[in-house]
C-alpha cells in the first residue's frame, strides 16, 4: 500500500457512508460491485467487514432499498439502490462535500479551482 | 436478469469443515447471541459468503475477525428494531421490579405455606425507580467515566419511552389491582436466589434472556446494547 492510498484511507474513514451512497447514484449494485466502484475511481477498496455494516445502517434508515436479484447464472445477488430519501441525501451531501474541499483547499493554499 | 420476491436465497454452502464454513458458523452463532433474528442472519451470511467467494481471499482477510464483524452488524440492525428496544427495557424494569417485590415479601417474614400478594403498582413504581438507576448509570458512565458500557440506539427514544412507563404506572395505579402470587412461601425460598441471580446476570451482561422461535435462547438487550 503506498502512502497515498494510507492517507486516502484514514480520510475515507470518515466519509464512507457518503461515499457508498454516492457509488450507488448510477445504478443499483451488489455489496460487491459497490467496492469495487470505489477501486474505479482511484479510491482504496472499503473491505467486506467495513461495507456491510454500513450497508445494514443505511438500508435501516431507509437511505437504501435491497432487492434480492436472480442472476442467469450463478446465485441470487442482493442488489441496493438508492430510495428517494437517499437520493435527497447524495443531493444534500454533494455541495456540502464541495463548500468543505474548497476550505480546506484554502487552508492548504491551493489555487481556487474555476467551475466549469 | 430477473427480479424474484424479496426473500433471503438458501444458505451457501462451503464444505464442511473449510475455514469459510467455520468461519460462517461462527458468525451465524455470533449473531444469534446477539439476538438477530433466523432470517436476518441467513441473508447476512448468504450476503457475506457471496462476498468472500468473489473476493477469493480467507474470510477472515476480507471480513475481520468473527467478535469485530458480527459487533458490528449487531450495532447496525439494533437500529432496526426501536420497539424491541421500547418493550425490552420496560419488560426488563417491570421484571426487575417485580423481582425486588419478591424478595421484599420473602425478606419480610412470610412463612412456608403463606400466599404472598404482590401490588402491581408497587411493581410498576419499582420498575420506573430501576429504569431510572439504570439511565443514571448510562449517562453516568458517559459523562464521568468518559466511557459508556451501554448506548442507546438514539436518544429519541427516550421520551415515548419514558411516556410508556409513566402510562402503565398510572394505569396500574388506578385499577388498584392487585396480583396475588399463590405460591407458598418454601418456593420463595428457591425462586428468589435464582431470580436475583438472573436479575444479576442479566445486569452484567446487558441481555434479558427471552424465548426465541428456536430452541436456543436468544437473548435481548434491555435496549442498551453490547457494542
Amino acid at each position: 500500500m503506498s502512502d497515498s492510498d494510507d492517507v486516502h484511507g484514514r480520510w475515507l474513514r470518515g466519509l464512507l457512508e457518503a461515499c457508498v451512497l454516492g457509488a450507488l447514484r448510477t445504478s443499483p449494485a451488489y455489496g460487491y460491485e459497490i467496492a469495487n466502484r470505489f477501486e474505479e475511481v482511484g479510491l482504496a477498496r472499503p473491505k467486506g467487514g467495513t461495507l456491510y455494516p454500513i450497508l445494514s445502517r443505511l438500508e435501516n434508515e431507509g437511505l437504501l432499498e435491497p432487492n434480492w436479484v436472480e442472476g442467469e447464472s450463478g446465485p441470487s445477488r442482493k442488489y441496493y439502490s438508492l430510495t428517494p430519501t437517499g437520493t435527497a441525501a447524495v443531493d444534500t451531501i454533494a455541495p456540502e462535500w464541495e463548500l468543505f474541499a474548497e476550505r480546506v483547499s484554502q487552508l492548504l493554499g491551493l489555487p481556487e479551482r474555476t467551475s466549469p | 436478469m430477473t427480479e424474484i420476491p424479496a426473500q433471503p436465497p438458501p444458505p451457501p454452502m462451503p464444505p464442511a469443515g473449510s475455514p469459510r464454513r467455520i468461519y460462517f458458523e461462527q458468525l451465524s452463532t455470533a449473531l444469534l447471541s446477539r439476538g438477530l433474528p433466523g432470517g436476518r442472519i441467513g441473508e447476512l451470511v448468504a450476503e457475506l459468503d457471496q462476498h468472500v467467494g468473489q473476493a477469493g481471499t480467507d474470510p477472515v482477510a476480507e471480513l475481520g475477525p468473527v467478535g469485530e464483524l458480527s459487533a458490528a452488524l449487531a450495532a447496525a440492525e439494533s437500529d432496526r428494531s426501536p420497539l424491541l428496544w421500547l418493550l425490552g427495557n420496560l419488560a426488563f424494569a417491570i421484571s426487575l421490579g417485580a423481582v425486588i417485590a419478591l424478595v421484599g415479601a420473602f425478606l419480610f417474614g412470610r412463612q412456608p405455606g403463606d400466599e404472598v400478594t404482590v401490588h402491581l403498582g408497587i411493581v410498576a413504581y419499582l420498575g420506573v425507580l430501576m429504569l431510572g438507576i439504570l439511565l443514571l448509570r448510562l449517562y453516568g458512565s458517559k459523562s464521568l467515566m468518559g466511557k459508556s458500557t451501554f448506548e442507546m440506539p438514539d436518544k429519541k427514544y427516550l421520551l415515548p419511552y419514558l411516556l410508556l412507563v409513566a402510562i402503565v404506572t398510572g394505569l396500574t395505579r388506578n385499577l388498584q389491582w392487585n396480583m396475588t402470587v399463590a405460591v407458598a412461601g418454601w418456593l420463595l425460598v428457591g425462586l428468589v436466589p435464582v431470580a436475583t441471580l438472573l436479575v444479576i446476570w442479566s445486569l452484567r451482561r446487558s441481555r434479558i434472556p427471552v424465548p426465541g422461535r428456536v430452541r436456543h435462547l436468544r437473548r435481548l438487550g434491555w435496549g442498551f446494547w453490547g457494542r
